[in-house]
């Protein structure tokens, strides 16, 4: 199963992660976004994190004593890179009412891949936004209208990508 | 206390006793004509902060490791000019402007990867 962090759930692994490192207690937000990217990195399964998540990274690591850690939480995810048609599906999610950002992120996580573009589209994405999720819930099925009749006109692969599943990151279930 | 449904003289708990008594077919046309339940039970928590705390537990050995053996101080300059300390204090909607401030990245403007026709879909 590949499944996404988004901003602010990767954030909170972090955070965690960070105050695991200080030998400090976590809030269950934490606990259960660092829960959800200890189990999701184990293979056969792969984590991922989007290219801005990667960038504050690589900011947090430039101090020594950060560097470890963060490498820590870096080795267990890939970034998602956007595929073909990524931007013409982040523009229709917009006009469901979609923030631009939540858009980018769903839309990466159908038309999303891997430096190797070894596949299309991840299963899961775990975000702590409730009015995202709700939207997403809501609006589901005219969401999966919208991408069948994208995809219409579409080749191989991208005629086959699918919609992920949602989550909250302690409603992810890791087989 | 659940809410009374806004639009039938009826309580939730009415609906529920009323479920109940279905046979198994009409509990799962119900669901046909309502699919916002099953979505909803399919997103039912299944990782309890109990489970989450045993297994974050048994990585801190793997952190402590990493990081030679001392615990990281508060006093440790983080990003931005703040320490950990002072990172730590900041409400959750600061730590998030920090984060949009430092992400750097637009995804709209990135490229846009080509994907070979063999590539694994999503299941």
């Amino acid at each position: 199963m590949r499944c996404l962090l988004d901003k602010v759930t990767a954030r909170l692994a972090v955070q965690g992660l960070l105050q695991l490192g200080e030998g400090q207690a976590l809030a269950d937000e934490e606990l259960l976004a660092l829960d959800l990217a200890l189990r999701a990195s184990r293979p056969p399964h792969h984590l991922f994190i989007v290219p801005p998540t990667a960038s504050v990274l690589h900011q947090f690591a430039e101090q020594p004593r950060f560097s470890p850690i963060i490498q820590l939480f870096l080795a267990h995810v890939e970034v998602l890179r956007p595929a073909h048609y990524f931007k013409r599906w982040a523009r229709r999610l917009r006009e469901l009412g979609f923030t631009r950002e939540d858009a980018a992120v769903l839309a990466l996580s159908t038309f999303g891949t891997d430096s190797g573009s070894t596949f299309l589209g991840i299963e899961v994405v775990a975000t702590y936004d409730q009015a995202m999720t709700n939207n997403w819930m809501m609006q589901r099925d005219k969401i999966q209208k919208r991408l069948s009749a994208m995809q219409r006109h579409l080749l191989a692969p991208y005629c086959h990508a699918r919609l992920p599943q949602v989550l909250r990151p302690e409603q992810a279930v890791i087989k | 206390m659940l809410k009374q449904a806004q639009t039938l003289p009826v309580t939730v708990e009415q609906i529920a006793v009323a479920v109940r008594q279905m046979t198994r077919a009409d509990q799962q046309h119900l669901l046909d004509l309502a699919p916002d339940l099953r979505r909803l039970a399919r997103q039912a928590p299944v990782r309890t902060v109990a489970e989450a705390s045993d297994n974050v537990t048994a990585f801190r050995g793997k952190v402590l490791a990493t990081l030679g053996g001392q615990w990281l101080s508060p006093d440790e300059p983080l990003v931005a000019g703040l320490t950990l300390g002072q990172y730590n204090a900041l409400s959750d909607d600061e730590k998030a402007n920090l984060w949009d401030r430092l992400a750097q990245v637009n995804l709209m403007e990135l490229d846009e990867i080509e994907v070979g026709p063999d590539a694994l879909l999503a299941r």
